[in-house]
């Protein structure tokens, strides 16, 4: 597996977007979140309640940012990742290692959100219990329809070549 | 409102890790990575059986977050780290720490470390910042 070369260094810092994401941030979106994990924090559907806060009014769970990124998958349609750029061929399999997420202000329902992704980390070939790689770090930053940043999500991955299985094991 | 201090101990919230939950994140993240939902696919790709996703493991984090600083805290950061597959047929559990109690501009922050853990053991370790509500509601503007 070929070390880093100056074409996979000038990735590093590379933005695709702004995109939109496809959808409003929306209540029924986050109701199936919140079911998902059995969340019954009221601050999220009660208005009332909401509006007593000191957060003024009712707002989508903040760890769908990335939920609110994801395409349709009909009707198909290829879209760019800054994975792609990466062009590492040798290392077919990916896995996450880490996410982290920051949050500027909530997220309220009917805003409509872009985001860009940025390849902000890329490293020299490592070897894990895993196989052997390079660990790759994604940021997306989001912003609403009055242009505030709403929060980043950056995924830590391994994108490597699964080591050989021994027999037995 | 508690006084939180370096230190507390977190009570323990779990989740069992059921097909049905399984489909439901599938819904609730749109995250439709077939390991997520297909048996052949998740034991192809060298795993037991299906796996949570990293949304749903983030979506537990912060209803816990809100369930220990109340409902109205406000989650600034989350980090989650993968260390080992949430299957279907566990029981999820998040247990926490408070690390520190900090105030920067008037705003009152608790940094958590917090275990994930089925009957396997530990599987995703999570550290998050919560801001808590301001004690004089007037004062603030959002």
């Amino acid at each position: 597996m070929p070390v880093l070369t100056d074409a996979h260094k000038s990735v590093i810092g590379r933005e695709l977007g702004p995109r939109p994401t496809p959808y409003p941030v929306n209540v029924a979106m986050a109701r199936f979140w919140c079911e998902m994990v059995e969340d019954e924090n009221p601050i999220y559907f009660d208005e009332a309640y909401a509006r007593s806060t000191w957060l003024h009014g009712t707002f989508a769970p903040p760890p769908m940012l990335v939920a609110w990124r994801l395409y349709p998958v009909w009707p198909e349609v290829k879209r760019e990742s800054p994975l792609d750029w990466l062009e590492l061929p040798d290392c077919p399999a990916t896995i996450a290692v880490n996410a982290v997420q920051e949050y500027f202000m909530p997220v309220r329902y009917g805003d409509t959100l872009t985001f860009t992704s940025q390849v902000v980390g890329l490293s020299e070939e490592k070897t894990t219990w895993l196989g052997t790689g390079h660990f790759v770090s994604i940021m997306d930053t989001f912003h609403n329809q009055h242009g505030q940043a709403i929060g980043t999500h950056t995924f830590n991955l391994f994108v490597y070549k699964p080591a050989p299985r021994e027999e037995g094991k | 409102m508690t006084n939180w201090k370096a230190g507390d101990a977190l009570r323990r919230i779990e989740l069992p890790l059921t097909l049905r939950r399984a489909v439901q994140a599938v819904a609730g993240t749109r995250d439709y990575y077939p390991v997520h939902h297909d048996e052949e696919a998740a034991s192809a790709s060298g795993a037991r059986t299906i796996f949570f996703n990293t949304m749903f493991l983030q979506a537990f984090a912060g209803r816990a977050a809100n369930e220990w600083f109340g409902n109205d805290a406000f989650l600034r950061r989350l980090d989650v780290a993968m260390r080992a597959p949430n299957y279907i047929g566990q029981t999820l559990a998040a247990e926490g720490t408070v690390v520190e109690v900090r105030e920067s501009d008037g705003v009152k922050l608790v940094d958590v470390d917090c275990t994930m853990s089925t009957k396997d053991g530990p599987t995703t370790g999570v550290k998050f910042t919560v801001e808590l509500a301001p004690d004089n509601r007037g004062q603030v503007s959002t």
